[in-house]
């Protein structure tokens, strides 16, 4: 007899605690909405992660894309915490064709270039070029055919 | 009963009473807790897809990181109506503050999927979603630009509806719970009446009214029970009426025997006063059997009176002529008449009166101090007291007092405590007849023994005797 009034009290005391509107925890839903932008895109660096900018500018060509690249982040760019590490040594640049791909010719030792240098090229010409593969060269040197890396 | 000491009836209640309770609270909690998850369902999903619907809508970003201006424009287009956007880029933000946003809720956002999350917000439920702004590459892929929206949506309305709800299901519950009530004090008083009556008849049968039946009700098993209770009183009823009227049946000859005795008895004792004449004057055996014959003779007419006079006390006919006596005098009467005066010591203060019929007073007196002078040893006292309102007579004798299988039969007709006593010393009538002329009277007569030893007959009395 007692334990059935425990169990009657224990469903009671679970009615009323689940009484109302309950806060939950996180619940994820479908992949976030994904919509156009307009303006030039460029990669810069946030934390050593390749995060792309816009800059409200005409389009134009590959090659000055990259020269503006090299000039370095915007005041605005710098205020919000990004940084560059294409070098300005990289202008002027040539943007050509071989076969399928995109092949960019640089000012600098390609060889010279960090890791994040490369990816932020790669990025940004494939940004507005496609998915085409991209290899930089000099001369001689050649880094590639690359690609950028996917994001979730 | 239970440990609680709970009737039938509280049990049937207390039953009804959480079987109500338990099944209400299992169909409405349920049926609550579903109805609650379909409404907040309904308006979440309402809510993400309102606000993915307007995200995919906004505007192009035409600037990362966006300016004041831009952030400005979004938080402006996403906060619609009641509810509070935020839009947040690395340090910046617009709208309301981020703070007011559930951290793991802005944890989760960067995963890249709209989430959102149940919060208290300033004490009202409320809903809050959030997204990060995604672009697509020209290669089909999407990248996050590092704007995150968030939308914080009341949910007041809702919990209002599921208050109703709430409010509903324990008004459902009471409702039960009063029917449950309702009907287990139904079903008791169908159950219990049955048994309260069979209870009634038990007791009436107990107490001696035979003819007492149950009532039979429709044919469940407490109907069965009455039947049996019925049946077994039916017999009882029809056996204890065969032993009354056998009983009756031996009384009566006893009774009639008696009766035609008497006469014979009657001229037989006229004979023997001649012979005990003639005995003086018979020559030896001849005078012997001729006191012998007038000796049992007068024994035997004795002998019918006390037979005829339990008869009287059987049937009923026993009847008392009351007067006012002075109770010692009578039994002086009594010792003097018998030649007893010398041999009793007595206590019989004057002037106690009391309404008794003399003859039989005597009857009773005569007996008990004839028996204590017989079998009891000297010395022999009778003592007259009065106590509270009755009149108490004690006669006590300093013999071996009676033995204690004697003592619960003292009073049984022809019962004779030493079966090897002579005939001649009475029949064993004379203690039966006594204590029915004192229950006559409405008094008692009770048999004992006293320190250090001999037996004490105690009579009683009212005073006033019944009128």
């Amino acid at each position: 007899m007692n334990r059935l009034l425990l169990a009657v009290g224990a469903l009671l005391a679970l009615v009323l605690a689940g009484c109302g509107v309950r806060p939950s925890d996180v619940i994820t839903g479908g992949p976030a909405p994904a919509s156009t932008v307009e303006g030039v895109r460029f990669y810069l660096l946030s934390d050593d992660q390749p995060t792309v900018v816009l800059r409200g500018l005409k389009p134009m060509k590959l090659d000055d894309l990259l020269s503006l690249l090299a000039d370095g982040p915007t005041e605005a760019e710098r205020a919000a915490g990004l940084t560059s590490e294409v070098p300005p040594g990289i202008a002027p640049v040539k943007v050509g064709t071989a076969g399928d791909g995109v092949l960019v010719s640089l000012s600098t030792d390609v060889r010279g270039l960090s890791v994040l240098a490369v990816v932020q090229i790669v990025c940004t010409i494939q940004g507005v070029a496609g998915a085409a593969p991209v290899t930089l060269v000099n001369g001689e040197q050649r880094r590639g055919p690359l690609s950028c890396p996917g994001y979730r | 009963m239970t440990g609680w000491g709970l009737g039938l009836r509280g049990r049937l209640l207390l039953a009804f009473a959480m079987l109500g309770l338990t099944t209400t609270a299992l169909v409405a909690g349920v049926s609550y807790g579903q109805a609650r998850t379909v409404v907040l369902q309904k308006a979440q999903d309402a809510a993400v897809n309102s606000l993915v619907d307007e995200v995919t809508r906004l505007a192009p970003v035409y600037q990362l990181p966006p300016g004041p201006k831009q952030l400005n424009a979004i938080a402006a287009a996403l906060a619609a109506g009641p509810d509070a956007a935020a839009v947040v880029y690395r340090d910046q933000f617009a709208g309301i503050h981020p703070s007011e946003i559930p951290q793991p809720l802005r944890a989760d956002v960067r995963e890249g999927n709209v989430v959102w999350q149940r919060f208290s917000w300033d004490g009202t439920p409320a809903l809050a979603i959030g997204t990060q702004l995604l672009t697509k590459r020209p290669d089909g892929r999407t990248e996050p630009t590092g704007i995150e929206v968030y939308r914080l949506h009341s949910l007041a309305e809702e919990q209002h509806s599921i208050d109703q709800l709430a409010a509903l299901a324990w008004s459902t519950g009471a409702a039960s719970l009063v029917l449950a009530v309702l009907l287990a004090l139904l079903a008791a008083r169908g159950v219990l009446r049955p048994v309260s009556e069979l209870g009634r008849a038990a007791r009436r049968l107990g107490e001696g009214d035979l003819r007492t039946r149950a009532t039979v009700r429709g044919s469940d098993e407490l109907a069965g029970v009455a039947l049996i209770f019925n049946q077994t009183a039916e017999r009882l009823e029809r056996q204890v009426g065969e032993l009354r009227r056998m009983e009756a049946d031996a009384r009566r000859f006893v009774a009639d025997v008696s009766h035609e005795l008497r006469t014979p008895l009657a001229a037989m004792t006229a004979v023997t006063d001649v012979l005990d004449e003639e005995a003086e004057r018979l020559p030896g055996d001849a005078g012997k059997a001729a006191r012998l014959v007038s000796q049992e003779t007068q024994n035997l007419a004795q002998l019918v009176e006390d037979l005829i006079e339990i008869s009287r006390f059987d049937a009923g006919t026993a009847a008392l002529s009351r007067d006012d006596i002075d109770v010692g005098a009578a039994i002086r009467a009594t010792l003097r008449a018998r030649g007893w005066t010398d041999r009793v010591t007595t206590t019989l203060p004057d002037g106690v009166v009391a309404l008794l019929d003399p003859r039989r007073l005597d009857v009773i007196v005569a007996n008990l101090v004839g028996n204590a002078l017989r079998h009891g040893a000297a010395p022999v006292t009778v003592d007259l007291r009065v106590v509270g309102g009755s009149v108490e007579v004690t006669v006590a004798d300093h013999g071996a007092g009676l033995a204690p299988g004697v003592r619960d039969h003292v009073f049984d007709r022809f019962y004779k405590a030493d079966s090897a006593r002579s005939r001649s010393e009475g029949a064993g009538l004379g203690l039966a007849i006594a204590l029915e002329n004192a229950r006559l009277h409405g008094g008692t007569l009770v048999a004992g023994n006293r320190a250090p030893h001999g037996a004490v007959f105690t009579l009683r009395f009212p005073t006033g005797g019944i009128s």
